[in-house]
């Protein structure tokens, strides 16, 4: 057998089957430098793993007052279909219409413009949102642990003579 | 797997819950994800915001109910990949010692981590969803748009580079 070469993470991440680790087994038994790289990618490895996940600095809110959207029809209809469908619609928006097709320029930049500011604050409000959920969830455990140690003072009252009656 | 289907379904018949309950899920390995490949907390929270949010708009498509994850990863790839494209040349490396466990030595996080963001983007990303996310091979490909072979090489790739970043 030849060097393990890319297949040593393979090897190291158990993703071979029973038949291509046991020649890769018997390989690194006679090969040392393979033995060495695997050994040293073994140690790479846990010191990667040893980096410990993040906790997020708020949660994710999203908007679910509106549907999710389902696809249109043509989307789930073969190539075929879609194409002519693409194709009809291609040539009844080519059509001329009585209406301008543009607007005028300051009635666009101020769309434009409004479009920014709702993109802008909408994400302001996604933001503050995930802080007001974070600080409720925080505020949540602050209630239970309160109530937890109200109660394990009164258990300890109850049992101190004198005191329970 | 089914209970996420069974999320899936629900939040296409409009019960808000159930993307919620989708979001509580995959929330913390996506936010994770994006800042191994960001390294800036606070951009990797608006990030995931924004991934939530496409995910949800974008919900309908999901022809094969059972490839949520990868789908998912897809759209955070395409996230950070749009980010990344914005930064070329710059680094982010953020050394925030609060942050993680303390069983872990400070000096060995920020040294992975610096390491990490050496690697091009595409070992980093195969790195990152192999070794903290345990994806399958196959889940990268479809997520990176690339043959599996070539996802096993950049993991190769990707480690040989760390090996000799961190000596």
């Amino acid at each position: 057998m030849s060097h393990l070469g890319e297949r040593i993470t393979d090897y190291l991440l158990d993703e071979m089957t029973e038949l291509e680790k046991a020649e890769a087994d018997v390989h690194l038994q006679q090969c040392l430098e393979c033995a060495r790289q695997v050994e040293s990618f073994k140690g790479l490895y846990f010191r990667l793993q040893a980096l410990p996940s993040v906790e997020p600095p708020r949660r994710v809110v999203v908007e679910t007052t509106k549907k999710v959207s389902r696809p249109p029809l043509w989307w789930w209809l073969s190539p075929a279909v879609s194409a002519v469908a693409a194709s009809i619609l291609t040539v009844m928006f080519l059509t001329p219409s009585a209406r301008p097709a543009t607007m005028p320029a300051p009635q666009q930049w101020l769309t434009a413009e409004l479009d920014k500011r709702d993109s802008e604050n909408g994400k302001e409000i996604q933001r503050l949102r995930g802080e007001l959920a974070l600080l409720e969830s925080r505020q949540l455990a602050a209630k239970r642990e309160t109530f937890d140690t109200a109660r394990s003072l009164q258990l300890l009252a109850q049992r101190i003579p004198g005191k329970g009656e | 797997m089914r209970t996420e289907r069974n999320l899936i379904e629900r939040a296409l018949n409009g019960d808000s819950e159930g993307f919620s309950l989708l979001v509580r899920q995959w929330e913390k390995p996506i936010y994770n994800f994006i800042y191994r490949m960001i390294g800036n907390r606070d951009e990797a929270m608006d990030l995931c915001q924004d991934v939530f949010l496409k995910a949800f708009r974008e919900l309908g498509t999901l022809k094969d109910r059972d490839r949520f994850t990868a789908w998912l990863y897809r759209i955070a790839h395409n996230t950070c990949y749009s980010r990344l494209r914005k930064d070329i040349g710059k680094t982010w490396v953020e050394l925030d010692p609060d942050s993680g466990s303390r069983s872990v030595s400070i000096e060995n996080r920020i040294a992975v981590e610096r390491a990490l963001q050496q690697l091009p983007d595409d070992q980093r990303e195969v790195v990152v969803l192999k070794v903290y996310q345990d994806l399958k091979f196959e889940e990268i490909a479809v997520i990176q748009d690339a043959p599996v072979s070539t996802v096993k090489s950049r993991l190769y790739m990707g480690f040989e580079k760390l090996r000799g970043i961190l000596g």
